[in-house]
C-alpha cells in the first residue's frame, strides 16, 4: 500500500514539473512598429476652510479667516468650487427665536456665496459683519451658528 | 438567481454614483456672546445722585436693556447746571430733579456737575463789577470763590486810604490856611 502512495506521488511530482506557460511569438513583417502607452492622473486638490470663530460683542466686522486652494492638480478646463452655506442668523441658545443678523463678506464688502479656484494659492479672505443695530437690539445670552462649506470639482466657467 | 442579478447590479449603479460625486463638505461654527449686564459710570459735581433711592458710588451695574430713573439732588445752594449721559447732553430732559434713561445697552458715562444758584456777596467791594469779572466768577468752583478780606485787590476800595486821603485834604487846608494867615501879619506890619 505505502508503495502504490509513494508511486502515486512521484508521478504527481513528474508531471507538475513538465507543466510549461506556452510561450507565442509574433512574427513582424520587418520596419517599426508604434507602441501606445497610456497613463491616467487622478485630480487632486486641497482646499482650507475657515475655522470656528468667536465675534466679540458690539464688533462691527470679524476677521473669518480664508477660502484657499493650498495644492492643486487639476485638469484643465477643470475647476474647484467652494459654496457657502449660511442662515444669516445668530441664534440664542436659550430661545432660538432670539436672533442676531450677520453677514459673511469678501475683503470688498461682497456677500460671499461661492468661488472657483484653478491655481493653487487661489484664495478669498472673508469677514463677520453684524451692525450696531443689531447688537443694540440684542437680548443677553450665548448665541451660535454653524456655517458649511462644500467643496466640488467642476468644469471652469 | 434573479435576485443575486438584482443585488449585484444595484451595487455595481451605487459605486459609480459614489465615485462620481467628489463632493466634500465641511462646516465651522460661529459663536458670540452679548453680556446681561453694563457698567454706568458717574462723575457728579455739587450733589449727588440717587437710583432707586439709593445713592449711587462711582459705578453701577444694571441689567442689559434696564430702563432707570435718577434722581439729581443738588448741594445746598446749588442747581443743576449740564448732564451727560452717554456723551450726549440731556439737561433738557431732566424733568422735576429726574432722568430717564433710555434701555441700557452697553457701558455707558454719566456725567452731573451742579453749580452755585447764586454768587456770593463781597462787601469790600462797593463798585459794580464788570461782566467780565463776573463771568470769570460763574466758571470758578465754590471753594476758589472764598477770598481773604484783608487781600487787596485791583478796584478795592480799602477803609485806610480813605481816612488817609481825608487827613491829606485837612493837612493841605491847614497849610493855606496858616499860610494866608502868616502873609496878612506880614502885610499888615
Amino acid at each position: 500500500m505505502n508503495k502504490k502512495y509513494i508511486a502515486a506521488a512521484s508521478a504527481a511530482a513528474v508531471m507538475v514539473s513538465m507543466i510549461s506557460v506556452p510561450a507565442f511569438a509574433v512574427d513582424y513583417p520587418g520596419g517599426s512598429q508604434d507602441t501606445r502607452i497610456s497613463t491616467a492622473i487622478e485630480p487632486t486638490y486641497t482646499v482650507t476652510i475657515p475655522a470656528d470663530t468667536t465675534v466679540a460683542f458690539n464688533a462691527l466686522s470679524t476677521d473669518f479667516g480664508a477660502v484657499t486652494l493650498e495644492s492643486a492638480q487639476i485638469d484643465p478646463g477643470k475647476a474647484v468650487k467652494v459654496e457657502l452655506d449660511a442662515s444669516g442668523s445668530l441664534k440664542n441658545a436659550a430661545d432660538a427665536d432670539k436672533t442676531i443678523a450677520y453677514t459673511i463678506n469678501t475683503a470688498d464688502n461682497t456677500a460671499f456665496t461661492s468661488a472657483s479656484y484653478q491655481t493653487a494659492g487661489d484664495t478669498t479672505a472673508l469677514k463677520i459683519d453684524i451692525t450696531q443695530e443689531a447688537w443694540d437690539a440684542a437680548f443677553a445670552g450665548s448665541y451660535s451658528d454653524t456655517v458649511t462649506f462644500t467643496v466640488s470639482y467642476v468644469d471652469a466657467e | 438567481m434573479p435576485m443575486k442579478k438584482t443585488a449585484v447590479l444595484l451595487l455595481t449603479v451605487l459605486m459609480m454614483c459614489i465615485t462620481s460625486l467628489g463632493v466634500y463638505a465641511e462646516s465651522a461654527t460661529i459663536a458670540a456672546q452679548v453680556p446681561g449686564t453694563h457698567t454706568v459710570t458717574f462723575v457728579i459735581e455739587g450733589g449727588k445722585v440717587e437710583a432707586n433711592g439709593t445713592p449711587v458710588d462711582h459705578t453701577i451695574e444694571l441689567d442689559r436693556q434696564r430702563v432707570q430713573t435718577y434722581r439729581l439732588i443738588p448741594d445746598d445752594g446749588y442747581i443743576l447746571d449740564q448732564l451727560i449721559y452717554d456723551g450726549e447732553d440731556v439737561t433738557e430732559q431732566v424733568t422735576n430733579n429726574c432722568f430717564t434713561a433710555p434701555p441700557l445697552i452697553r457701558d455707558t458715562e454719566f456725567t452731573v456737575i451742579f453749580r452755585p444758584s447764586r454768587l456770593p456777596q463781597d462787601s469790600s467791594k462797593p463798585f459794580p463789577q464788570s461782566s467780565t469779572e463776573q463771568s470769570i466768577r460763574r466758571t470758578s468752583t465754590p471753594s476758589s470763590q472764598t477770598r481773604d478780606a484783608n487781600t487787596v485787590h485791583t478796584g478795592d476800595f480799602n477803609e485806610a486810604v480813605g481816612y488817609f486821603t481825608v487827613l491829606l485834604v485837612l493837612s493841605l487846608c491847614l497849610l493855606i490856611v496858616l499860610t494866608g494867615h502868616k502873609q496878612e501879619k506880614h502885610t499888615t506890619s
